[in-house]
């Protein structure tokens, strides 16, 4: 009983976390640009994009996972707290409005909340056994039990001598390193529990705001179409489909990227679509790039592959030559990190451990 | 998907790796059927989002030229499925599925058509819980309860704060995810070898180690017992073993033991050995 308290108010937690970080982005603009989901998406975005930018330097300074966790739990604090001083009227002002839009709730409404809740209890009940979570979990334990950042083989426990190039700039495990230090949770439970509804949670609210993209106000189309994808997900059952990873793995950063983070990018060229000069969108696509190398290492040729799928055609029939730049921008990140990991899997570039 | 190669399939590589990836499903021909709804009698906005982007990709991504050009040259065959994931496949089957039903007036005839979509998609797919609900597991780790009482009953026995063990299948790829401190003797990636996976390596692990490594697996894993009982625990010593665990029905108990291990204790289903 008391780790299900526990497992709900972590979870509860992470989405306020997400919400107070995304409000910087979401608030702050007019009141059209306000939501709750919207927040959460982009603060979840934010969140881990501002973790690699503090952790990976800790990482290769070889700082303990004690203090990353002091660090990175004052630096949240810190976000939360200056969130909610500046927005808890903006917060307030938008639930009014949501409330006073509230419509008699259709019957797909209700059929929608059932197949997602009934994924989020498949998906916290699934018993993973894929070979992969020896490295996502055993990575999260191994930094506990030895108080380091990735300075020990998840695989094995045997120290490293150089940084494990494959996974180099991937600070998601160490993210969930640093939530069991801080809130004493098990890495089994917050990764294969938590993590994994709240990953079936995220990749619905993008569906949804992808959703209110392409059908505007019509509410029930969304719900309806979220009942669609939430048949499809049950029903793509491959050993690669993004739908496996998202209710077999989804705790995996793999999972991540190809249910929440690829999604989101085609969210972003949805919002490009009718504001291409919106600086907004323009800084989640360069930001999405970062969290999402901190989640996966594979984004770093996929992201920039489904950007580029997104923002080319446009800028070509729109003929927005001048966003070129900010284009440009927005893959500088993914080529550092493939050139990093370029040099450094073929041996001319190596991290060496200090014991 | 290691058991397509790029040199072997050549051009046809993409289209082999898009077929692989759909599996047992025809999902994909949904998809792809839904792409060509849109491009037939999909409105300007939904044209410029879905099918643009999809045949941007087509003509980069999903290019046999350049995947044999760039992907094949930085080693990514084997995971290339991935970058089928940037398509936005069961998106645009949903939303195709919605702009059907918004013709349709709302009524029965409406309520069918929505039942008869789903039919299609469960059809067409391969559930995952086609082998039954997921039982409810034995704890909040969602790992064998014997598991817990391995880790804890060689907590007991030691008195080193990160104790090496040999374990079988089973429990190998666990251990660590739920015990941070129990070291292993078995690499992951050296197990995943000696089962034949093509997707991992031996990571610059030293031949000596490796050869170390495989002898346990020999015994352990496949019950090769024509393993001199000296050079399995040559082994046991050189990969700095201290305990071996193994289910109670394996047909290695008796090998270990006659090689020199000694019984330590026993859980529900599993007996630790000392190496001594």
């Amino acid at each position: 009983m008391v780790t299900m308290i526990k497992i709900a108010g972590i979870f509860a937690m992470m989405l306020f976390v997400f919400f107070c970080f995304g409000s910087f982005l979401v608030f702050e603009k007019r009141r059209e640009e306000r939501g709750i989901a919207r927040a959460v998406l982009f603060g979840f975005i934010g969140y881990y994009f501002l973790f690699e930018l503090v952790s990976f330097p800790m990482m290769l300074l070889q700082t303990s996972l004690r203090t990353l966790t002091v660090i990175w739990t004052i630096t949240a604090a810190v976000i939360c707290a200056a969130a909610i001083i500046r927005y808890l009227g903006a917060w307030k002002n938008c639930l009014d409005r949501q409330r006073a839009e509230k419509q008699k709730r259709s019957a797909s409404f209700f059929v929608m909340l059932l197949l997602i809740g009934f994924q989020c209890y498949l998906v916290a009940v699934t018993p993973d056994n894929s070979v992969d979570s020896a490295y996502y979990v055993a990575n999260v334990s191994t930094n506990l039990a030895t108080n380091t950042i990735n300075c020990y083989d998840p695989f094995t426990g045997a120290a490293m001598e150089t940084f494990n190039i494959r996974y180099l700039f991937g600070m998601y495990p160490v993210a969930n390193s640093v939530l069991c230090d801080l809130t004493g949770i098990h890495p089994l439970v917050l990764t294969k529990v938590i993590l994994f509804v709240m990953t079936v949670v995220l990749s619905y609210l993008v569906y949804a705001q992808i959703g209110f993209c392409l059908f505007g106000k019509k509410k029930e189309s969304v719900w309806l179409m979220l009942c669609f994808i939430s048949v499809l997900n049950l029903s793509f059952h491959t050993l690669y489909s993004n739908a496996s990873f998202l209710l077999t793995r989804g705790y995996e950063g793999k999972a991540i990227l190809s249910n929440v983070i690829l999604p989101l990018v085609f969210y972003l060229g949805c919002r490009l679509y009718e504001a291409f000069d919106n600086r907004t969108n323009w800084i989640l696509l360069f930001m999405t790039g970062i969290a999402a190398v901190d989640l996966s290492m594979s984004s770093m040729l996929i992201v920039p592959a489904a950007v580029s799928a997104v923002v080319i055609p446009q800028m070509i029939r729109k003929k927005e030559w001048k966003k070129m730049g900010s284009y440009v921008i927005c893959m500088i990140p993914s080529v550092i990190v493939l050139v990093v990991y370029f040099l450094g899997s073929r041996g001319f570039l190596q991290f060496p451990i200090a014991y | 998907m290691g058991n397509i190669s790029l040199e072997e399939q050549g051009l046809r590589f993409v289209r082999s790796c898009f077929k692989t990836f759909g599996g047992n499903t025809d999902l994909l021909a949904l998809f792809l059927l839904s792409l060509l709804f849109l491009a037939v009698k999909g409105k300007k906005k939904e044209k410029d989002i879905f099918v643009c982007s999809a045949v941007f990709l087509l003509f980069t991504v999903y290019n046999p030229l350049i995947v044999k050009l760039v992907i094949g040259k930085l080693g990514m065959t084997t995971v290339y499925y991935r970058f089928f994931w940037i398509l936005p496949i069961v998106l645009l089957i949903g939303y195709c599925c919605v702009r059907v039903l918004d013709e349709i007036p709302k009524g029965l005839q409406r309520a069918g058509v929505t039942a008869a979509l789903v039919l299609i998609i469960w059809i067409s797919g391969d559930s995952v819980i086609s082998g039954g609900m997921p039982e409810v597991p034995e704890n909040q780790y969602k790992v064998a309860d014997d598991l817990l009482n391995v880790c804890a009953a060689i907590h007991e026995d030691t008195e080193k704060e990160f104790p090496k063990a040999v374990f079988e299948n089973d429990f190998n790829l666990f251990v660590r995810q739920y015990d941070g401190s129990i070291l292993l003797s078995l690499d992951r990636d050296i197990v995943l070898l000696s089962q034949g996976s093509t997707t991992v390596s031996t990571r610059g692990l030293s031949e000596e180690e490796i050869e170390d490594q495989n002898l346990i697996i020999r015994v352990i894993y496949q019950s090769d017992f024509s393993v001199e009982a000296s050079e399995f625990m040559q082994a046991l010593y050189d990969t700095g073993t201290d305990y071996v665990v193994i289910s109670e029905d394996s047909p290695a108990r008796e090998y270990v033991e006659t090689a020199g291990c000694s019984f330590c204790r026993q859980t529900e289903e599993h007996l630790i050995y000392r190496v001594e």
